[in-house]
C-alpha cells in the first residue's frame, strides 16, 4: 500500500450538472470555456430563444457591431487588407498578427514588445481594425446595458485572461460561482501501458459504436499518440469527431499542385506528375517516367494529357479560373468558390497569387462547401489535453499524462516572466477540473517513453495544495495496474482464386529475361509483367543502335550529311531525358559514340557485307533514321538480326551477324574481360545484374549454324576519356573477344605464355608438350585429384633434381592447370574464353530455367536474389520477406 | 548517487567564468549540473539568466525535470531557500540548441530578410521542415531551376560546374548543409566574414600533408597511371618529379566552382525565405546572423549563465551562437570527446578538445565583425570526472583501450589526453564481472552465438546483477543490451531471437519503407491514385500470391503502353473504391488497407505517423506522399520506430542510439572488416572538409579535337592525389566502440563473423575467446494480461445535436454537397447580409437575393425583430440547437423566417423540419403561436409551413442516430 499522504491532493471540481444545477435559475451564465457553455445549454431542460450559457468572446463576436459599429472582419480579410495597406506580404503580415495575438493574451501593451518598425507599422494598421480583440477591448461590462435587467452567473472568474475581464459585469450586479466545492480528488488507479500504439489499441477496444459518443479521449493531439489512436479508430471503424477544413480536399491540394506544378514546368519529370495527370482523366505511360514534361509531345499521343500538358507549359496564358474550367472539370465548384473568394478567378495565373492562396488554405480555417462526413460528424471526441477544460462525455480515458501535457509557456520569456507564476497557477486548476470531467475515467501511462520510465506530468505537482511533492513516477501518484487487456484481432483479406487461361503459352528467353530469372525469378517475374522504365541512358543506347545499322547499310547518305547530323538528330531525340547541366556532356558521348561506330563499320568493311533489305518494323522496333530519310521498311541485312531457338527456348537479335561473328554494341561503360566473367559468376553475388549474354548468343547461334560462333562486344564509348584528353585511341582497347574453346587447348595456349609467363617458368615452358603428355598420362582428372602426386611424377619425368626451386615451380603451375581446366570460363587480356563443354552446361541450365518458368508462370517466383537487392529495380514492390544479400 | 566527490564540488564551487568538464561516462554529469544549477540560483541568481543547453528534447525536459526534482527535495527537507527555488521552479529554462534557434529566427525574422537583402521576406511562422527527404527533394527542385536559369553563366575558361555536379546534385546539398554547420555564410555578392578562406581551405597544410605522406602519394600515382578513368595524362606526367606532381596538384582553378556554390547557396537561401520555409541547419544559421547582427536580439536573449551539456556534439556555429548568448563570461561546457560519434552531422570534437583557443579565435573573430562582446576572457578552467560510478575496473580498462586500435594495419594513431577513471563500483563488482570475445565461422554464425550468449546470460546463475543496495540476483533479459554499428544486424538479430523465443525489441532507426508495409503502402497509394498504376496493381497482386499467369491477364500493356488493368478481382477493386473515398485521411486509408492484411504492427504504425505527419503540416497530395515513400526507399531512409514493449526483453540498439544509457550486461557484435570500423567513405563527387575546402573528386574536360567538341567528366587526379594525403581516419570509429563499450557494467562480450576487424582481433589476443553455450528457453513469461477496467453504467448526458445536421442526414448525401444550389458558403454570405441589413439597415447589393430579403424585412413594421437568434430545443435525451434567421414578435403571435438561397424547392421537406425547430422552440418560450416561413429569396418565394409535430421530430432524431450506426 502506499503511503497515504500523497492521496487527496486536489480540490474537487464541479462537475458539469453541478454547475447548471447552480446556475440554471440565471438570465445569462459567462464563462469562458465554450465546451462548458455549450454543455449548460445542452442541460437546458425548457426550449430556449437567445443566449443561457455563453463565453466573453462568444458574447463579443455577437455583439461586435454593437461594440465597433461594423461586424469583425475575418482573419484572412485582415492580413489581406493590412498587407495592402503596409505594402509587406500576406505571409510575413500574418506571421506578426499571429505575434500580436500571442502578446495580447498577457499585456495590452502590445507595441511595447514589438522590436521594429516594421511590426510597428503592421500593428498600427491592425489596432484600427474591427477585430475580436477590439470588440473585446473595447466592451466594458460595468457600464454596458447589456447586462442591465438580467440576472447573471460568472461561473470560474479566475480563469478568465485579460480581455475578458471586460466582460464581467459592475459588482454587485452579478453571482461568482466557484469552480470547486468541499472534498479532495485523486486518481484512482493509473493504467500502465508500454508504448502509444499499446496505449491506443487498449483504449479503442473499450469502444463500440454504441458507445463511441459517450466517450472523449483526452491526450496531446500534435503527438504521435493521437495517430496511433487515430489509426486504431479507424482500424475498429469506430467514428470519431473530426474537422474537415479546406486543405483536407484532395481536390483542393491537387488543383494547387497542377498550378505549382506548372509554374515549375520546364524541371518537371513526368514521374512528378503521372499521378495527377492521371487524376485528370489523362494517361501516359509510365516507361517516360524520367522525361522532362516539356517534352510531352514527344511522349503521350493521349488527348487529354496533351491538353493538360499544355495548360502547363503555357500556364502564364490562363487565368486561374480558365484552368480549373479545363483541368478540374467535374467538381469544380469548390475550386471555384476559393477562387472567387480570393478574386483570382479572371487574374492570370502568377507564383505570387499561387503563393498566397497556397499559404492561406495552408494557414487560415476557409470556410468550404463539403459536408462532414456523418462518420466524422459524430462519435468519440479526441480531445487536445492543452487546451481542454470542461469534457461533457460520461466516458472519458485520459492518456499519456507525461511531460507531453505539459504547456509551453517560452513565449512568456521574452514578454514577462512574473506572469508565468500566475499563468502556472491557472493551467493546474484547469487541470485538475480536467481530470476530474466525466462520470467513469479511465487514466493511462506509458510505462516507457524513448526508453526510460516516463515523469507524470508537472501539472499534478503544481495541483498538489501544499506544493511538496515531488513524483518521479505514476506510481507515486495512484496505483498502477500494469498489462494490457486486449489482444490484436486481425483480419485477412480473402481473394478470391481466379483461374488463369490454361491454354499452353509460348514462352522463350530474351537474353534480358534470363539473366533476370537467374539474377531472382521473382525479378524476373516483375520485369515480365512491366518492364521497365525508359531510361536517358537506354534510351540514348537504343538510337545509338539505330545509328549503327543504318551506318551498316547507307554508308553514303551518312557521308552526305556528315557525322554532326546525326549528333544534332540523336540529341534532340534523346536529350530531354537529361537535365540541361548534362545535355552538353551527353552530346558529346553521341558525338564519339558515332565516330567509334563509323571506325568499327569501316574496320570491318561491314557495308560490303550488308544489303538493303525490307523490314517490317512496328512500336518502338521503329529505326529513327530509316524514318528520317523516308525509307521506314527497310533495313540491313547483317544488323539486328532475330534468332530464335525452338529446341532450347531462347532467342536473341544481334546488333550484327557477320557469318558465325556477332557483334554487340554496349553504350555503356567500358567493362573489361574480367567483368564480363566475373557477372556470370553466380557466386559474387556484388555484381549486378548477373549477365549471360556471351553464352546465349552463342548457344542461339550453334543451334542455327551447328558450329561455334565468336562474339565481341564492342563498347562504343569506351574510349571517350582518352578521345577527350587527345590521347591516341584504338577502338581495339573498346572490344572484349569471347571465343569457345576445348578446355585443353584453352589451357595449353594460355598457361605458359599468359599465367606463367617469365624466366622463372622457363624451364618448365621449354619442355610444354612433354609437361602435357605427363597428364595426358595421368588423366586430367586425376591430375585435379592428386596434385601432390602429379607434381612428383612430373618432377621424376621431366628428370628435374627435386630442389625447393623446382618443386614450387611445378606445385605452381599443376595448380594452375588445375584451376585453369576446371574453369569454365576465364579472361585474358581482351578475351575470354569459354571451355566448350561449358556451353553445354549452360544450355542445360536455360533448359532447366526453362522448365522452371513454366511450371512456376502457374505457381509463383521465389525471391532468390544473387545479387543485392538494393540494385534491383524492383526493390520497391517486392514485399518478400527475402533477407536481402549483404 | 549521494554525496558530490571532490571533482564534482569543484564544479559546483565554481559559478564563474569559462569552465570545461571532462566528464568521462558514468561520471555524474546530470547530477553534477543539476547541483550546480541550483547553487547558482541559490547565490540569488534569476532563472531567466540561466539557460541550460542541450541536443535532444528529452533531454532537455528530463534536465528540467531533475532541476525540480531537487528543489521540491529541498522543500520538503525544509532547504533554507526552499521559499525562493520554489518561486524559480517556473521559470527554469533547459531546451536543444534547435528549440532555441527557432525562437530566435521567429522573433526577429526582419533581420535574416535586411541580411540577405532579399526581395522576399521570412515571416515569423516559417515551416520548420524536419523530414530529411522532403528537404532533399525540395532541393533538388529549385536547384533544377537554377541549373535552367543560370547554368550559362558559369561556363567559362573551359569549366562547367553544372556538368561536373549534375550527375549527383545532391552531394552539393550535403556541402551547403556542412558549410551551414561551418557557419559559411554568402552574402548577395561575396562571402561573409571568412567564407571565402574557410571554403578554399589551408593549402599550406594540405602542401605538407602531402609531401609528409609521400607513400600514400607514389601508391596513388602508381594507381593512377594504371586508371584510364583519371584525367591523369600519364605519357606527359611519366618522368615529372613528384613534388612537381604535388605543386601541380595543388595550382589552384576552383574559382568558378566556388562562384558556382556561392550563388547556388545565396539563391537556395533566398528560395527557402521565399517559401516560408527553415531547416534544422537554415535555422541555426538565421539565429546565429540574428545574434551576429541585431543588438537588440542579443539583448533579448542574453543569459548571465550558460550550461551546455554533450559539448562535444557541438559545432561550429552552435559554439559561436553560445558565445553570442552570453551576457558575462560564465559559460560551463560539459562533455566527453571520447564520446563524440556525430561526424556526420557535420560535428567536430575540436570545439571541447581545443576549447581554449576555438574561444580566443571565435570571440576574436565575432569582435571583428563588430559584435560588442561584453565580458573579457577569462582563462578557462578544466575540470576532469575521474570517478566512474558504472563500470566494474575490467570494463573500464578495456573501454580506453578501445580509443588506441588503429582501424587498419596501416593506421598511425595520434596520442590524444585521455583522462583515465577510477571505478567506484570496482568493489561491489569483483567478482561479477567479465569481458570477451566470441569468434565465429561465419555473420550468420555470429547471430545465433549472440542469442546462445543472451541465454547463457541469464540461465547460467553464475551471472550475478549486482543491486544498487549490493544484494545479488540472477541476470535476466532486461539487463542485456545488444549493440551494433549498423542496423542490418540488428534486424537479423531480433528476428533470430524471435525464433528463439528470447524476448527482445529492437530500439532505433529502421528503414521502414523497405519493409513489407512500407512497399504495401506504397502500392495501394500508387494505386490507388491512379487505377491505371502497373506497379502498384502488380505489387499487390503478387503479394496476394496471384500467379504471373493471372497477373499478366490483369496488367496488360495497351498499344500506346499505357496500362488498363482488366479484371481487377473484384475484392481489390472493391477495396480501391473504398480507399479512394478517404483520400483525404491518409491515416485511415493507410489503417483501413493495413487492417485487411492482418497489419498492425510498430512498422505500420510508423508509417503511418511519418505518411500522416507529412500530410498534416503540408499540402502534399497522395502523389506527393507516393514519392516521398519512392524516394526514402532510394536513400534508405531510416525512420524512429517506437518497438512494441510487452515484458522485460533484451534491448537490441546501434551504438549511436545507445548513448546515454547503461546496461548490466552488454554484447557489442558485428566486429567484422569493413564493418566496424566501418571503411565507408565519406567523399561524395563534392565535398567539403576543413583542411581540403571545397573540392570535386571530378573534373571537367572540354576540348576539341579535329574539329569535334568532346566533353567528359573524368574523375580528377588532383583530387585524389590531394585526398590520398589524408588516410581514413578511424577515430571516429574507435570513439563508436568506446562507446559501446562503457556502456555496461558488469559484463561485456564482443562478437565477430567471417573476417574480423581490427578492433575485434585487438581484444580475442588479450581476452579470452569463449564458445557461448546455447539455452533453450520456454515461453513461459509469455504475455500476461490484466484486467479489463470496467466501464460501468453511466448516465447518459443529453446529447446536443445541431438542426443542420438533423437535415443532412435526410438528404442525399451526393446531392447534399450543393444543398442550395450556389454552395453552402453562397449561403452564408448571404445569411450575413441578411442580418446586417436587419440589424443596421446596412444593404449589400452583392447579393440579388437581398433585393427580394429587403421587400420582406421592410414590411414588417410595429414588430420587434431579431437577427441571427440562437435557439434551443429540448427533445427527450436530445437538446436541437440552431440559429433562427428571424424572429418577427408582434403581441400576439410570432413569425419565424428561414433564408434560403436554393435555385429550386427540392429540399422544401428538409426546411419544414428545421423550422419546425424554431417554432417549437419560440412557441413555448414565447407562450405565442408561431407561424412559420420559409423564404427562398433566390426564387423570390415564400412558403408558408405547417410546423412539424414534435413526434416528427422525435422520428427524424431516431433516423439520425440510426443512420450513425450503420456500417461506415
Amino acid at each position: 500500500m502506499r503511503d497515504c499522504r500523497w492521496r487527496d491532493i486536489m480540490l474537487m471540481a464541479k462537475c458539469i450538472d453541478e454547475l447548471y444545477e447552480e446556475t440554471k435559475h440565471y438570465d445569462l451564465v459567462l464563462c469562458n470555456d465554450a465546451p462548458l457553455a455549450l454543455a449548460l445549454n445542452n442541460r437546458l431542460s425548457t426550449p430556449r430563444i437567445g443566449n443561457f450559457a455563453i463565453t466573453p468572446r462568444q458574447l463579443a463576436r455577437e455583439m461586435a457591431i454593437e461594440i465597433l459599429g461594423t461586424p469583425i472582419m475575418s482573419d484572412i480579410e485582415i492580413v489581406k487588407f493590412v498587407s495592402l495597406a503596409t505594402g509587406y506580404p500576406f505571409r510575413y503580415v500574418h506571421g506578426e498578427i499571429e505575434n500580436f495575438k500571442t502578446i495580447r493574451k498577457y499585456t495590452s501593451n502590445v507595441r511595447k514588445y514589438l522590436r521594429n518598425y516594421k511590426a510597428k507599422e503592421i500593428y498600427d494598421e491592425y489596432v484600427r481594425l474591427p477585430t475580436l480583440d477590439n470588440a473585446m477591448e473595447k466592451f466594458d461590462g460595468s457600464t454596458n446595458k447589456f447586462f442591465k435587467g438580467k440576472k447573471v452567473a460568472i461561473i470560474g472568474e479566475e480563469l478568465y485572461d485579460n480581455l475578458d475581464k471586460n466582460f464581467i459585469p459592475s459588482i454587485g450586479n452579478f453571482e461568482s460561482i466557484n469552480l470547486f466545492k468541499r472534498g479532495n480528488f485523486t486518481v484512482p488507479k493509473f493504467r500502465e501501458l508500454a508504448n502509444d500504439k499499446q496505449i491506443a489499441e487498449n483504449i479503442v477496444d473499450l469502444i463500440t459504436n454504441e458507445n463511441a459518443s459517450d466517450i472523449a479521449i483526452v491526450l496531446d493531439v500534435d503527438g504521435l499518440i493521437a495517430d496511433s489512436v487515430r489509426s486504431e479508430l479507424y482500424r475498429h471503424k469506430i467514428p470519431f469527431i473530426n474537422d474537415l477544413a479546406m486543405r483536407d480536399l484532395s481536390n483542393v491540394r491537387d488543383f494547387l499542385e497542377f498550378i505549382q506544378m506548372s509554374h515549375n514546368f520546364e524541371i518537371i519529370k513526368l514521374r512528378q506528375v503521372r499521378g495527377l495527370i492521371s487524376a485528370y482523366g489523362g494517361k501516359v505511360n509510365p516507361r517516360y517516367d524520367g522525361y522532362l514534361i516539356e517534352n510531352f509531345e514527344e511522349f503521350t499521343d493521349n488527348e487529354r494529357a496533351s491538353e493538360l500538358f499544355s495548360v502547363m507549359k503555357n500556364i502564364d496564358n490562363y487565368t486561374y479560373g480558365n484552368v480549373c474550367e479545363i483541368v478540374v472539370k467535374k467538381h469544380a465548384a469548390q475550386i471555384k468558390m476559393l477562387l472567387s473568394d480570393f478574386k483570382l478567378t479572371d487574374i492570370k495565373v502568377n507564383r505570387i497569387d499561387t503563393n498566397d492562396i497556397m499559404y492561406a488554405v495552408d494557414n487560415f480555417e476557409l470556410k468550404h462547401n463539403e459536408q462532414i462526413p456523418i462518420n466524422e460528424r459524430e462519435g468519440v471526441l479526441l480531445l487536445d489535453c492543452k487546451k481542454s477544460v470542461y469534457v461533457d462525455r460520461p466516458v472519458i480515458f485520459f492518456i499519456g499524462l507525461g511531460s507531453e501535457w505539459e504547456k509551453d509557456l517560452s513565449d512568456l520569456n521574452l514578454i514577462d516572466t512574473r506572469l508565468k507564476d500566475d499563468i502556472m497557477e491557472q493551467n493546474a486548476i484547469k487541470f485538475q477540473i480536467l481530470l476530474q470531467q466525466g462520470s467513469v475515467q479511465v487514466y493511462v501511462c506509458n510505462s516507457v517513453k524513448n526508453g526510460k520510465k516516463p515523469k507524470p506530468c508537472n501539472l499534478f505537482e503544481l495541483s498538489e495544495r501544499s506544493k511538496t511533492v515531488i513524483y518521479n513516477k505514476f506510481a507515486d501518484i495512484a496505483d498502477c495496474i500494469s498489462g494490457h487487456w486486449s489482444t490484436l484481432k486481425n483480419n485477412n483479406l480473402e481473394t478470391s482464386s481466379i483461374k488463369p487461361q490454361t491454354n499452353s503459352r509460348s514462352f522463350r528467353f530474351s537474353k534480358s529475361s534470363f539473366d533476370c530469372y537467374i539474377s531472382c525469378p521473382r525479378m524476373f517475374m516483375y520485369s515480365h509483367l512491366i518492364g521497365s522504365p525508359e531510361t536517358g541512358d537506354s534510351a540514348l543506347g537504343t538510337v545509338i543502335h539505330e545509328y549503327a545499322e543504318f551506318r551498316v547499310v547507307c554508308p553514303k547518305i551518312v557521308q552526305e550529311n556528315g557525322r554532326e547530323f546525326f549528333v544534332k538528330a540523336i540529341s534532340k531525340r534523346c536529350l530531354a531525358l537529361f537535365t540541361p547541366d548534362l545535355r552538353s556532356l551527353k552530346e558529346s558521348k553521341i558525338r564519339n559514340s558515332l565516330k567509334n561506330i563509323d571506325d568499327f563499320v569501316e574496320r570491318y568493311r561491314l557495308y560490303d557485307k550488308a544489303t538493303l533489305i525490307d523490314k517490317v518494323r512496328n512500336g518502338n522496333k521503329k529505326n529513327m533514321f530509316f524514318d528520317l530519310f523516308r525509307i521506314p521498311d527497310k533495313g540491313s541485312s547483317i544488323n539486328e538480326i532475330k534468332c530464335v531457338s525452338s529446341k532450347l527456348y531462347m532467342y536473341g537479335i544481334y546488333d550484327v551477324l557477320d557469318g558465325k561473328h556477332i557483334y554487340d554494341f554496349k553504350t555503356g561503360r567500358l567493362r573489361g574481360s574480367s567483368d564480363v566473367v566475373k557477372n556470370m559468376n553466380l557466386e559474387k553475388i556484388t555484381s549486378y545484374p548477373k549477365e549471360f549474354q556471351c553464352l546465349f548468343y552463342l548457344s542461339i547461334l550453334e543451334d542455327k549454324i551447328n558450329e561455334n560462333g565468336t562474339f565481341t562486344l564492342f563498347y562504343t564509348s569506351g574510349n571517350e576519356y582518352a578521345t577527350a584528353l587527345g590521347e591516341p585511341t584504338d577502338i581495339e582497347d573498346s572490344m572484349v573477344h569471347v571465343l569457345i574453346i576445348s578446355r585443353l587447348e584453352f589451357v595449353r595456349n594460355n598457361l605458359f605464355p599468359l599465367t606463367m609467363p617469365g624466366n622463372s617458368y622457363r624451364r618448365l615452358a621449354e619442355r610444354e608438350s612433354e609437361f602435357f603428355n605427363i597428364f595426358a598420362e595421368i588423366g586430367y582428372n586425376n591430375v585435379i585429384e592428386d596434385q601432390n602426386g602429379t607434381v612428383e611424377k612430373v618432377i621424376r619425368k621431366l628428370g628435374f633434381k627435386g630442389s625447393t626451386s623446382d618443386r614450387e615451380m611445378v606445385t605452381r603451375a599443376v595448380k594452375k592447370f588445375s584451376i585453369m581446366y576446371t574453369s569454365d570460363y576465364q579472361s585474358f587480356g581482351n578475351v575470354v574464353y569459354i571451355a566448350a563443354d561449358a556451353i553445354e552446361k549452360f544450355r542445360s541450365m536455360v533448359k532447366k530455367s526453362y522448365d522452371a518458368v513454366m511450371k512456376d508462370f502457374y505457381v509463383g517466383f521465389k525471391p532468390e536474389p544473387k545479387f543485392e537487392c538494393k540494385h534491383c529495380n524492383f526493390r520497391d514492390m517486392c514485399t518478400s520477406e527475402v533477407i536481402q544479400k549483404s | 548517487m549521494g554525496e558530490l566527490n571532490e571533482q564534482q564540488k569543484r564544479l559546483c564551487d565554481t559559478q564563474n567564468g569559462f569552465v570545461i568538464v571532462d566528464a568521462g561516462p558514468g561520471t555524474g554529469k546530470t547530477y553534477t549540473i543539476v547541483e550546480r544549477y541550483i547553487k547558482t540560483l541559490c547565490n540569488n541568481v534569476s532563472p531567466t539568466d540561466i539557460l541550460m543547453l542541450t541536443f535532444t528534447k528529452n533531454v532537455a525536459m528530463e534536465m528540467r525535470e531533475r532541476i525540480s526534482s531537487v528543489i521540491m527535495r529541498y522543500r520538503t527537507d525544509d532547504y533554507g531557500k526552499s521559499e525562493y527555488l520554489m518561486r524559480c521552479i517556473n521559470n527554469i529554462r533547459t531546451g536543444t540548441f534547435d528549440s532555441l534557434c527557432l525562437d530566435i529566427v521567429i522573433n526577429s525574422p526582419d533581420v535574416v530578410n535586411k541580411f540577405f537583402a532579399t526581395d522576399f521576406m521570412l515571416s515569423r511562422n516559417a515551416k520548420l521542415i524536419d523530414n530529411e527527404t522532403l528537404n532533399e527533394q525540395y532541393f533538388l527542385n529549385f536547384y533544377s531551376r537554377f541549373v535552367r536559369v543560370h547554368r550559362e553563366r558559369y561556363i567559362k575558361k573551359g569549366q562547367d560546374p553544372a556538368a561536373l555536379i549534375g550527375e549527383n546534385p545532391i552531394d552539393l546539398y550535403e556541402v551547403l548543409s556542412k558549410l551551414m554547420a561551418r557557419g559559411v555564410i554568402p552574402k548577395k555578392l561575396e562571402w561573409f566574414g571568412n567564407g571565402e578562406k574557410i571554403i578554399t581551405g589551408d593549402l599550406d597544410y594540405v602542401h605538407k600533408n602531402m609531401v609528409n605522406n609521400q607513400k600514400e602519394i607514389k601508391k596513388k600515382l602508381s594507381d593512377l597511371v594504371k586508371d584510364s578513368s583519371f584525367d591523369f595524362i600519364s605519357s606527359s606526367k611519366k618522368n615529372e618529379k613528384l613534388e612537381n606532381l604535388i605543386e601541380e596538384a595543388l595550382i589552384d582553378d576552383r574559382f568558378i566552382l566556388f562562384e558556382y556554390v556561392h550563388d547556388v547557396y545565396y539563391s537556395f537561401i533566398c528560395e527557402c525565405i521565399k517559401d516560408n520555409r527553415l531547416t534544422f541547419g537554415l535555422c541555426e544559421l538565421f539565429a546565429y546572423i540574428i545574434l551576429l547582427n541585431d543588438s537588440d536580439s542579443r539583448k533579448v536573449h542574453s543569459i548571465r549563465y550558460l550550461t551546455v551539456d554533450e559539448f562535444q556534439d557541438t559545432n561550429e556555429l552552435q559554439m559561436k551562437i553560445c558565445l553570442l548568448l552570453l551576457k558575462e563570461p560564465n559559460l560551463c561546457v560539459v562533455g566527453d570527446w571520447k564520446q563524440g560519434i556525430y561526424g556526420f552531422r557535420f560535428v567536430s570534437i575540436d570545439n571541447i578538445t581545443h576549447f581554449e583557443d576555438r574561444l580566443e579565435k571565435f570571440i576574436d573573430e565575432l569582435e571583428a565583425m563588430g559584435v560588442d562582446i561584453p565580458f573579457k576572457i577569462t582563462k578557462p578552467e578544466l575540470i576532469p570526472f575521474i570517478n566512474n560510478y558504472r563500470s566494474s575496473d575490467e570494463i573500464l580498462k578495456y573501454s580506453f583501450e578501445s580509443l588506441a586500435i588503429a582501424g587498419n594495419d596501416s593506421e598511425i594513431i595520434k596520442n590524444d589526453i585521455i583522462t583515465k577513471l577510477d571505478a567506484v563500483k570496482n568493489k561491489d563488482y569483483e567478482h561479477y564481472t567479465e569481458v570477451a570475445c566470441v569468434s565465429n565461422e561465419t555473420n550468420d554464425d555470429e547471430i545465433k552465438s549472440v542469442v546462445d550468449r543472451i541465454t547463457e546470460y541469464v540461465c547460467n546463475e553464475k551471472y550475478k546483477i549486482v543491486n544498487d543496495d549490493g544484494s545479488l540476483r540472477n541476470a535476466e533479459f532486461g539487463d542485456i543490451a545488444v549493440l551494433s554499428r549498423n542496423t542490418k544486424n540488428c534486424i537479423k538479430l531480433r528476428q533470430m531471437c524471435q525464433d528463439r523465443k528470447v524476448p527482445a525489441f529492437f530500439q532505433g532507426d529502421v528503414e521502414v519503407m523497405l519493409t513489407r508495409e512500407g512497399k504495401l503502402a506504397l502500392a495501394w497509394l500508387r494505386y490507388v491514385n491512379n487505377e491505371n498504376d502497373s506497379r502498384g496493381l502488380s505489387t499487390i497482386l503478387v503479394d496476394m500470391g496471384y500467379s504471373l499467369a493471372v497477373c499478366e491477364e490483369i496488367v496488360k500493356p495497351k498499344k500506346d503502353y499505357t496500362y488498363v488493368p482488366m479484371d481487377v478481382p473484384i475484392e481489390i477493386s472493391n477495396l480501391r473504391k473504398e480507399l479512394y473515398k478517404k483520400r483525404r485521411r491518409p491515416n485511415d486509408l493507410l489503417t483501413t488497407m493495413f487492417s485487411i492484411y492482418g497489419l498492425s504492427n510498430e512498422m505500420t504504425q510508423a508509417i503511418i505517423s511519418i505518411i500522416s505527419s507529412a500530410y498534416a503540416s503540408s499540402l502534399m497530395t497522395i502523389s506527393d506522399l507516393i514519392r516521398l515513400i519512392e524516394d526514402d526507399m532510394v536513400k534508405e531512409t531510416k525512420y524512429n520506430v517506437d518497438p512494441l514493449l510487452d515484458r522485460k526483453a533484451v534491448t537490441i540498439q546501434t551504438i549511436h542510439k545507445s548513448k546515454g544509457l547503461e546496461y548490466p550486461i552488454v554484447i557489442a557484435i558485428g566486429f567484422n572488416l569493413n564493418s566496424f570500423p566501418s571503411t565507408q567513405s565519406d567523399k561524395n563527387g563534392l565535398f567539403f572538409t576543413d583542411k581540403i575546402g571545397i573540392r570535386c573528386t571530378k573534373s571537367f574536360i572540354d576540348n576539341d579535337f579535329n574539329g569535334e567538341k568532346h566533353q567528359v567528366v573524368m574523375n580528377s587526379w588532383k583530387t585524389a592525389l590531394i585526398c590520398a594525403g589524408f588516410p581514413t581516419d578511424y577515430s571516429e570509429e574507435r570513439r563508436l566502440l568506446f562507446v559501446a563499450m562503457s556502456r555496461a557494467k558488469q559484463y561485456l562480450t564482443l562478437t565477430s563473423g567471417k573476417k574480423p576487424s581490427n578492433f575485434f582481433k585487438h581484444y580475442a589476443n588479450e581476452l579470452k575467446t569463449i564458445k557461448p553455450k546455447s539455452y533453450s528457453i520456454d515461453d513461459s513469461q509469455s504475455l500476461i494480461l490484466t484486467e479489463r477496467p470496467i466501464i460501468s453504467d453511466y448516465k447518459k448526458r443529453r446529447v446536443s445535436l445541431s438542426v443542420h445536421d438533423l437535415m443532412s442526414s435526410l438528404a442525399d448525401p451526393i446531392k447534399s454537397d450543393i444543398l442550395n444550389g450556389k454552395g453552402a458558403k453562397y449561403g452564408d454570405n448571404v445569411h450575413e447580409a441578411a442580418h446586417l441589413y436587419i440589424k443596421w439597415k446596412v444593404y449589400d447589393n452583392t447579393y440579388p437575393e437581398m433585393l427580394n430579403l429587403k421587400k420582406i424585412v421592410d414590411g414588417f413594421s410595429g414588430a420587434k425583430l431579431q437577427s441571427e437568434v440562437k435557439c434551443v430545443l429540448p427533445v427527450g435525451n436530445v437538446s436541437i440547437h440552431g440559429i433562427i434567421d428571424l424572429l418577427v414578435e408582434y403581441d400576439e403571435y410570432i413569425e419565424i423566417h428561414d433564408w434560403k438561397t436554393d435555385t429550386n424547392e427540392d429540399y422544401l421537406e428538409h426546411y419544414k423540419l428545421q423550422i419546425s425547430v424554431y417554432a417549437h422552440a419560440a412557441e413555448k418560450f414565447y407562450g405565442k403561436v408561431v407561424k412559420c416561413y420559409i423564404d427562398f429569396l433566390t426564387l423570390n418565394k415564400q412558403i408558408f409551413v405547417q410546423t412539424k409535430s414534435i413526434e416528427s421530430l422525435n422520428k427524424a432524431i431516431d433516423g439520425y442516430y440510426r443512420s450513425l450506426s450503420q456500417p461506415l
